[in-house]
């Protein structure tokens, strides 16, 4: 192995240990390179290897709550990185030997697990039991992907300890009152998840609907809306009212529409787990910054 | 026996040189003895196999094949079958759809391919390769023989080509030396190429000095 540590990789993951959750920027090297990491100021990190640089160094957009981006600033045997954080947390550094060996940097998941930390989350996956929704080209239902949708968002928010409600089991189709029962005044937000579908298959893409009754809920969808775009890299289709979400009143509501499932592409799109899994976080990382924006 | 070092890459697009980039993104790390691996799919489309769907029309035959292949797989759509008829031909596509249905009665799978040819499983179909070819139905790579020979004579390393799925399974599509494939298949069970958000099509298995 060559003298000079050599990075080949970067990337970023969530860890999950007991009821602790960690963002961490991980860089592969083939030898342990000297790091020093900084603070230049607060939601900024910034950490320098020695080392030369074999891999790409083109941005990495993470948006999982708490890390941003990170980008690679190549210089002379010395390569930075600037990890941009949406909370002004500090990282713990480990390196660990081996090939590759790995510096590895967590940053605490607190405050998005102290801004979620016992909100009631209503949780409505679109159609159920006999009412499928929309069919895709190829197999697909709409009922059964909402679930998907609705199960990976619920996973993400119970780990960042909100309270979940569910307005259907697996197999129900309660009607849309039956539903809104499930709405207390102490409701934090009614997600109702769906998929749009269209006679014209060329139509695809994310939309958002608000509740138009809710004061700022069309900049809540445009917020969520915008991290789901980025997260999951597909053409947007706006943020719309819609009027069976007026009827929450006061109480912020949504109506996720992932995808157009009469799409081939986006129907495809659904067959991946981590499609919906990045759904769910995006959502939930974009609900979050909108009700922080300005803090 | 061997390292692994997953090289994260640019996107790699259409009319690149890929043994060029190969040679960029392990120097100083590759060296004789090692295995420089590369993704089919990456390959693939450098050599301009990445087709829109919408510039396939579908004949009857496609249509109606399409039905019957597994959801989850390739071959879903009836774009994919219509390319996966340009490549092998009618005839072989029939003979390979009696196969199947002759494995149907007997409960073994993968006869389809068997006959209609290997290079039909590579088929990646609508959304099955990542942003930003997910509108793209990608072909298996042109060549793969010539190409880890050319890569070999650029790095020194030996070279692989694979076609690899996070449930395990490792096909390997060229290889400079054959006695190294069952190490490779070993080291390439995990997917180090990634399915997802890792951008790293490039592995390169360093060989593991043992001590003496």
């Amino acid at each position: 192995m060559p003298s000079t540590p050599r990075l080949t990789n970067l990337y970023c993951k969530l860890i999950f240990e007991g009821e602790e959750q960690f963002s961490a920027v991980i860089i592969e090297a083939t030898i342990p390179p000297v790091v020093t990491v900084e603070y230049p100021e607060p939601g900024t990190c910034r950490v320098t290897l020695r080392a030369l640089l074999n891999m790409h160094p083109g941005p990495l957009y993470v948006q999982d709550g708490i890390i941003r981006e990170v980008t690679v600033e190549p210089g002379e045997a010395v390569v930075s990185f600037t990890i941009s954080l949406d909370a002004a947390v500090r990282a713990t550094l480990v390196v660990t030997e081996g090939v590759p060996s790995r510096v590895v940097l967590r940053f605490s998941r607190r405050p998005l697990q102290e801004f979620y930390r016992d909100k009631l989350i209503v949780l409505d996956p679109g159609h159920g039991g006999s009412d499928g929704g929309w069919r895709g080209p190829v197999n697909l239902r709409e009922r059964d992907m909402a679930w998907k949708t609705a199960r990976a968002l619920a996973q993400v928010l119970e780990g960042l300890k909100a309270r979940v409600i569910w307005t259907r089991a697996e197999q129900e189709n309660p009607s849309w009152e039956e539903r809104l029962l499930k709405v207390t005044t102490d409701t934090f937000c009614f997600i109702s998840i769906h998929e749009h579908g269209a006679g014209d298959t060329g139509l695809r893409g994310t939309a958002v609907l608000y509740n138009p009754a809710c004061r700022g809920n069309e900049e809540l969808a445009a917020k969520v809306l915008e991290r789901i775009v980025a997260r999951v890299k597909i053409p947007s289709r706006g943020v719309m009212a819609d009027g069976e979400l007026a009827r929450l009143g006061e109480i912020p509501g949504l109506k996720l529409e992932p995808v157009v499932i009469t799409d081939w592409v986006d129907e495809g799109l659904l067959r991946n787990p981590y499609f919906h899994q990045k759904v769910a976080l995006a959502t939930a990382v974009g609900v979050k910054q909108y009700f922080q924006r300005g803090k | 026996m061997y390292y692994k070092i997953p090289i994260r890459t640019h996107i790699i697009t259409e009319n690149e040189d890929i043994v060029a980039l190969t040679r960029k993104y392990s120097e100083g790390i590759a060296a004789p003895g090692d295995i420089i691996c590369l993704a089919e799919s990456v390959v693939a489309i450098s050599q301009g196999r990445a087709v829109l769907p919408e510039t396939v029309r579908p004949g009857r035959l496609a249509r109606f094949l399409s039905r019957f292949p597994g959801k989850d797989g390739s071959l879903a759509t009836p774009p994919a079958m219509q390319l996966a008829i340009e490549e092998v031909g009618t005839a072989r596509i029939l003979a390979g759809c009696a196969a199947a249905a002759v494995g149907r009665v007997f409960k073994k799978k993968g006869l389809f391919y068997i006959v209609a040819g290997r290079q039909l499983a590579l088929i990646d179909d609508i959304a099955g390769t990542m942003h930003p070819y997910e509108r793209h139905i990608v072909l298996g790579p042109k060549n793969p023989g010539r190409l880890v020979r050319a890569i070999k004579k650029a790095t020194g390393a030996e070279a692989v080509i694979a076609d690899v799925n996070d449930k395990g399974c490792v096909d390997i599509l060229g290889i400079t030396k054959k006695g190294y494939r069952q190490a490779v298949i070993e080291a390439l069970k995990d997917n180090p190429f990634g399915n997802e958000d890792e951008q790293t099509p490039i592995v390169i298995l360093k060989r593991r000095k043992t001590k003496s």
